[in-house]
């Protein structure tokens, strides 16, 4: 494209004394604009694997939550064929009289023998000798 | 979009380096004639040509959906000249002062050419862009009306009436 041909002869003078006077760049443009873009692509790159990161770190969050949620909150009952020492335990616990909902009871049972190398350790004590 | 670009497109989405490289090579020199066509030196010319591919970089993922990469360079470069006028305005500094002024094309211009750049610098920044767009970034006048948000017939009329005030003031000086 050297010129516009609907322009009259002036006007085309103009514009190609406007095309002869445009300024090139620098050699160390090139240079200068390379770097940045090497610089921000390397930033971009460790801002997505953050990002990336920071996701799968919302996600397991997010897991683990719903997972303790579940626990916390979902029905706690013994089916028939649970571990003996659990069913007596929610037994020992029920006996002591605490004021505590029976599906809670089984829920603490059940956690505390969740914790694998935790012992559960109820020492069962009754009301207060009358005197 | 040609196949050529397409490729180009994809280059620059997947953070290809040699994808950068070409664009400048097509591109960066008529990036930096308009810059500093509106800008009026070299110094922020330089900073805008930056500018416009730090946004490349951080907006790559959407490049495929670019119709028409030229045009979309040039909304990039009026981006980053508006920011660097704001910034200046609000600098001022004294180091800015002591720099040749707008216009000036640095010592091997001619005074014939030196005239008319100081005759563009005259011009309403419109006009100016008018003129930067289609003489130093060779884009059509519809590619124009797409950068500048105005039909291919305005940018047209708006490139003649930029030209016959150069005439005008260039006959002026005389």
């Amino acid at each position: 494209m050297n010129h516009s041909p609907e322009l009259p002869r002036e006007l085309m003078d103009i514009e190609r004394a406007l095309r002869a006077s445009g300024v090139e760049p620098d050699a160390g443009l090139r240079f200068a604009v390379m770097s940045r873009v090497r610089r921000e692509l390397a930033d971009s790159r460790r801002r997505d694997f953050w990002r990336y990161a920071a996701g799968v770190a919302a996600a397991v969050l997010l897991i683990l939550n719903v997972s303790l949620s579940a626990v916390r909150t979902g029905p706690a009952t013994l089916a028939s064929g649970e571990r003996p020492q659990l069913r007596a335990a929610v037994e020992q616990v029920r006996q002591i009289g605490l004021e505590l909902p029976g599906q809670e009871i089984t829920r603490q049972c059940v956690l505390m023998s969740a914790g694998g190398t935790l012992e559960m350790y109820l020492e069962p004590y009754g009301p207060p000798p009358l005197r | 979009m040609g196949n050529r670009e397409e490729l180009l497109s994809a280059g620059l989405a997947a953070g290809d380096l040699g994808a950068y490289e070409r664009v400048y090579e097509l591109y960066g020199p008529a990036l930096y004639r308009s810059a500093e066509r509106m800008l009026g030196n070299r110094a922020d010319a330089e900073d805008a040509v930056q500018d416009v591919f730090v946004s490349l970089v951080r907006s790559r993922e959407r490049i495929g959906g670019v119709g028409n990469l030229r045009a979309y360079l040039f909304v990039s470069l009026r981006r980053a000249i508006g920011r660097i006028r704001r910034r200046e305005r609000k600098r001022h500094s004294a180091e800015r002062r002591r720099r040749p002024p707008a216009g000036s094309a640095g010592p091997e211009a001619s005074d014939e050419f030196e005239n008319l750049r100081r005759a563009v610098a005259r011009l309403p920044a419109e006009q100016r862009e008018v003129i930067s767009l289609k003489i130093d970034g060779q884009l059509t006048f519809a590619q124009i009306g797409e950068v500048l948000g105005i039909s291919p017939n305005t940018a047209a009329s708006r490139y003649r009436y930029a030209l016959e005030k150069l005439r005008r003031l260039l006959e002026k000086d005389k």
